[in-house]
Formats: C-alpha cells, structure tokens, sequence
C-alpha cells in the first residue's frame, strides 16, 4: 500500500483551463518526492489537491490506501507549510507551534515538552516568546517548519518553502531540510520550480508542464535519461545544448558511422534533435573547430560559448570546462562531444538509438 | 510663509467645526432668558446648572439614556455576532452566488426605515411587542447588518488566503478557523464598524417614536423631543441644549476610547506571512 495515490486526477479551472491533467503517481512511506515545474505548470495545484484545499474534478486521491476526495483538510492528517509561511500573526511563536496539538486536544505538559524539543531541533528555542512580524524571513520559516514538524502527520507538504529566502540560507537550508525530514521518517512533498533544489533533495522527482506529469523519476535518471526535450531543458544547470540535425551528412564529423545509420532512419519519422550536456564536451582536441565567442566564469569550472558550424549551419554549442583551462573569447578552438552522453530526441521524445 | 497660511486655514477650519458646540456648551449653562436674548451673546454670563438638574428632575432622562443604552448595545451586538459570520463566509468560504448576497446587502442597506414602519408596526402589535426593546433591537440589528458585513467581508478578504487554509490544514474547523484566526485579526474593522452600528441605532428616532409609546420605555432622542411639550410658557432651550449634549457625550467618549484600540489593532493585525 502507497502512503499516498492519485489515479487519474483532473482539476480544472473554469471550462478551458487544465490545471492537472489526468494526474497519476504514488509516494511511498518515507520518501521526499519533489514536484518540479515552472510556474502555471499545475505542481502547486497538485499539492493543493492532496491537501484537500482544491477539489478535484475527477479521480482518486488516497491516502493510507483510503479514498480521501471527500474529504475535508483537516480530516486529512496533513502538515503544509507555505511559501509566504502562512504564520498567525497574531499568535507568539510558542502558540503558532503549539496550536495544531491543542486542537487535538493534547494535555498542555506534552505540547510544552513537544514544542520545546522541535524548536530545539530547529535552531529557535530562544524565539519562543515573539511574534511573527518581529522574526527575519529565515526565522518566520523555521516556524512554519515547526508547526509542521509538531506532530507526526500522513504527509508534509511544502510548497516551495524557500522562495523567499536569499540565496545563500537558501542552499543552506537545501540540505538542512532534506536531513530533517529523513530525521523524522516524514513522507514528504516538495513543491518548487527550483530544478537544482529538486535534484539536490529528492528521492524521486515528478517533472510537471501545462498540467501534465512529463516524468517520474530518480534524480540521476531524470537528468541522464529525460524523456523527452522539455525535461531535458527544464532540468541541469548550466542548460543542455540542443541542436537539430536536419541530415547525416551535417553529424558525419559529430557522430560514428553506427549512429549516422540509425540517425538515418530517424529522419524518415520526423523531426530529429541532439541533445548534450556542457560537461559532456570538451575543449582543445576534437574534430569540430569552432570560435570562442563568450566565456562565463563560475568558479570551479567556466562555461565557454562557441560557434561552430555543421555543414552550412551554425550553432551555438556550450562547453563546461575547468578552470585551469585557459580560454578567451576569440580563440579558435576544437570540439569533442562525448558520443555515450548524446541524447536522441524524435518530434521532442527521447528515443534509443 | 507657506506655513503660515496653512496654519491659519487649518484654526478657521477648526473653530468653524468646533462653535456651534461651544455655543451649546455656553447656552447650556445660562438661564434660557440668557439664550433668549438679541443678539446672541457669545461668551458666558450668569452660570447655572439648573438646565443639568432640570432635565434629570423633570424628565426621566436616566432612564432614557438606560433605554437607549439596552437597546443600542444589544443591537450592535448581535449584527456584530451574526454580519462577522455572514462576512467570513463571503470573504473565506467558495460558494455560489456570494456576491449577489452582498448586492443584497447593500440593497436592504438602502431601505429607508420610514418605509418600514407600518408593516413593522403591524407585526410587533400582534406579537405584543410594542414597549419591549425587541421592538427596537429587532429592527436596528436588521439595519445594521449591510454595512457590518459589507465593512468586515472586505477587511477579511484582505487577510491572505494562505493564514485560513493553513488554519484548515492544521486541523481546524471552519468555525475554529473563524474565530481563532480570522476573528482576532478583523478586531479593528470590528470594534470601527461597532461604532457606526452604535452611533446609528443611538441617534435612530422614528422607529423609536413609533414602537415606544409608554413614557418609562422612551429612548433618549424620543426623551429629549418630548421636552419641549411640558412647557407651556417658554420653550425650554436651555434643557434641551443640556439634553443634547448629555447624549452626545457617551459618542464622544466611546470614540475616543476605541479610537486607542483601533489603532492598537491595526499594528497588531500587521498581517504579512
């Protein structure tokens, strides 16, 4: 049994607006599952639905193997923390974390021993008696976190929690929250359109677009092996370089005489693109010459941009070398691209060749 | 130089406001033959205090102010519990035909209570609730709704979305969300749209007229137009004049009391996640 499943799930918006589209997955027990999306890609509105705060149109949402369509938020044993941190600001930061147990009626010794051993956890124990508005935004999201982590709900859900943070407590917090949550055994959901941060802390991600699920998948899997051109895009800093290759003859100095028979066939069924990654190419010796036209130095490595060009074509082709290479604008140059890493794309699916 | 005529503007502006009510504080304390003479004379001469005493003595003005009291206050109250409900549910809770509902509202908002009164008066007759506070209370609650609900459904909507579904997600129902979380951050649109329903049903007078025929259960503004009728020889300007500002004083001390709480309440609802 999943600890949680959607078959099938719809959510529209109005008649025309697919929000989720035919939504289908299951997180299993334990596991930190991110949803990966740009924005209006229906990742937020799935987590909305889970949460109970949408309803959706059609198909099952169950949680613990029970059918929870119907019911109400606060029937689902869930814990959310927002993106804006949704504190009450009228509540101290001791109340804001005890409040989801004194609902539940816990006795006053035990919330105060809980709250006290979470804010403990969280680096807060001396923040206990302030409001929200006196917090910084690091701060405001460890409470949100606490009132989360409080008690031992089915499910915590966050949507994109560090948003709003800047960016170096924003990489702290990365790995800080992936331990924690592994800390408590929680079955997590991580909504963000952050593709390092997913990559960096999931056990699985689900890659979201116009309200359809792309890909399911390991972290490694969905960067080594994307189904098709928009996850390949969409995930890998700095972007992976993609280029059409229009016939055989152009890729005969880029592929092996193997692959340009099957690139050959390919060719007949549609539209055929190749896709490398920077890391995969390198620089100085190789078949391709090229000219430099712009570097940008990101401290261990440099990504170099150069101009090459295929048959009669040229394309822009991004490089990510060390930086003990040295490398300027203008310099000729020659390309080696890493046959094994090349991924073969037909009208936009990935395929094997 | 600039400032300087800003200045003057701003005390012309000040004792256009303030001189009637110091003319009426002046006259209440002169004999009426004082208030009578021509021209008026604008700064004090004789003083007495038999206009205070006189309006408590000749007519029963405490139990007026009691009435007005009793009646005012229940009224505000209970548009106060049933508008901060209505409202939370058009601000809060998706359902159909929400903002017709307000429409409405504002609609029955509009209805002058003159047009009210027969039919009203009808109805309490038959149900014997002529000179019962009912008869008031009933009414002025009614009137007072559109704008508590109109005021405080906007001032929840301005409260994110995020604070009630984080409620909600906590485990609370949509009551306890209401009153735990949305109720204590709209205290300040509460306790300002509290004085309008008051000040209103306060200085309400022809619903009062009509439903209140027995003198003991008169309201303050029926009480003090009824001064004039027991005095054959000289209309009594002086009693009339402390009458309106023994009324006038509760409004002003409520104002500026609230006033302290209004802005308290609005640092403290400095809602931002």
């Amino acid at each position: 049994m999943h600890k949680l499943e959607l078959k099938k799930v719809v959510k529209r918006f109005g008649e025309k607006v697919m929000a989720v589209n035919n939504a289908n997955f299951f997180v299993d027990d334990g596991e930190f599952v991110s949803l990966l999306g740009p924005s209006g890609s229906g990742k937020t509105t799935t987590l909305r639905l889970i949460a109970g705060l949408e309803k959706a149109d059609e198909g099952e949402i169950s949680i613990n193997g029970k059918i929870v369509n119907a019911l109400s938020p606060s029937e689902r044993d869930i814990a959310m923390v927002f993106q804006s941190y949704a504190l009450y600001p009228h509540m101290s930061v001791y109340k804001n974390m005890a409040i989801p147990l004194e609902i539940r009626k816990v006795s006053k010794a035990k919330i105060k021993q809980r709250v006290t051993s979470i804010a403990e956890m969280l680096g807060i124990p001396n923040l206990l008696d302030r409001k929200p508005r006196e917090l910084s935004g690091g701060q405001r999201q460890r409470v949100a976190l606490g009132r989360a982590l409080i008690r031992e709900p089915n499910l915590f859900l966050l949507d994109e929690p560090l948003a709003n943070l800047d960016a170096i407590l924003r990489h702290r917090m990365r790995g800080e929250l992936k331990s924690l949550f592994h800390h408590v055994h929680g079955t997590t959901i991580y909504v963000t359109h952050d593709q390092e941060e997913a990559i960096a802390m999931s056990d699985r991600v689900i890659v979201m677009n116009y309200g359809l699920i792309q890909q399911i998948g390991a972290p490694e899997e969905i960067y080594k092996r994307p189904i098709n051109k928009f996850v390949a895009l969409f995930v890998g800093t700095p972007q992976i370089n993609i280029f059409e290759a229009k016939n055989a003859k152009s890729m005969s100095k880029v592929l092996s005489s193997q692959k340009l028979i099957a690139l050959e066939k390919l060719l007949h069924k549609g539209k055929v693109e190749i896709g490398i990654r920077p890391e995969n190419i390198t620089i100085e010796k190789g078949p391709i010459s090229g000219k430099v036209i712009l570097t940008e130095p990101m401290g261990a490595n440099i990504l170099v941009s150069v101009e090459i060009s295929l048959n009669s074509e040229r394309i822009k082709i991004k490089s990510l070398v060390p930086n003990t290479m040295r490398v300027s604008e203008g310099d000729d140059v020659n390309l080696s691209l890493k046959e094994s890493e090349m991924l073969f794309f037909l009208n936009e699916k990935r395929v094997e060749i | 130089m600039k400032k300087f005529f800003l200045y003057v503007g701003v005390i012309l502006m000040i004792f256009f406001c303030l001189f009637p009510i110091y003319f009426l504080l002046l006259n209440s304390f002169e004999p009426t033959s004082v208030s009578y003479s021509s021209p008026p004379i604008l700064y004090p001469v004789a003083f007495t205090f038999s206009n205070y005493i006189g309006v408590f003595k000749d007519i029963s003005l405490g139990s007026y102010i009691v009435n007005s009291l009793i009646v005012s206050l229940s009224a505000t109250a209970i548009a106060l519990l049933i508008g901060s409900m209505a409202a939370f549910a058009i601000a809060k809770i998706k359902f159909k035909g929400s903002s017709t509902l307000l429409n409405l509202l504002l609609i029955l908002g509009f209805f002058p209570a003159a047009t009210m009164i027969f039919p009203l008066y009808e109805m309490f007759a038959k149900f014997h609730l002529l000179n019962n506070y009912l008869s008031l209370i009933l009414p002025y609650t009614t009137m007072s709704i559109p704008l508590t609900v109109w005021v405080l459904s906007t001032y929840f909507g301005q409260i994110p979305g995020e604070l009630y579904e984080a409620a909600r997600v906590d485990g609370m129902s949509r009551f306890q969300a209401f009153y735990k979380i949305i109720l204590p951050l709209g205290i300040p649109a509460a306790s300002t749209v509290a004085i309008l329903d008051f000040i209103a049903c306060w200085n309400e007078f022809i619903l009062a007229l009509t439903f209140m025929t027995k003198e003991n259960m008169r309201t303050i503004t029926v009480g003090i137009s009824m001064i004039s009728g027991r005095f054959s020889y000289q209309y009594p300007w002086g009693e009339i004049i402390a009458g309106a500002l023994i009324v006038t004083v509760p409004l002003v001390v409520i104002i500026f009391v609230a006033q302290e709480k209004i802005i308290s309440g609005l640092t403290a609802g400095a809602v931002k996640g």
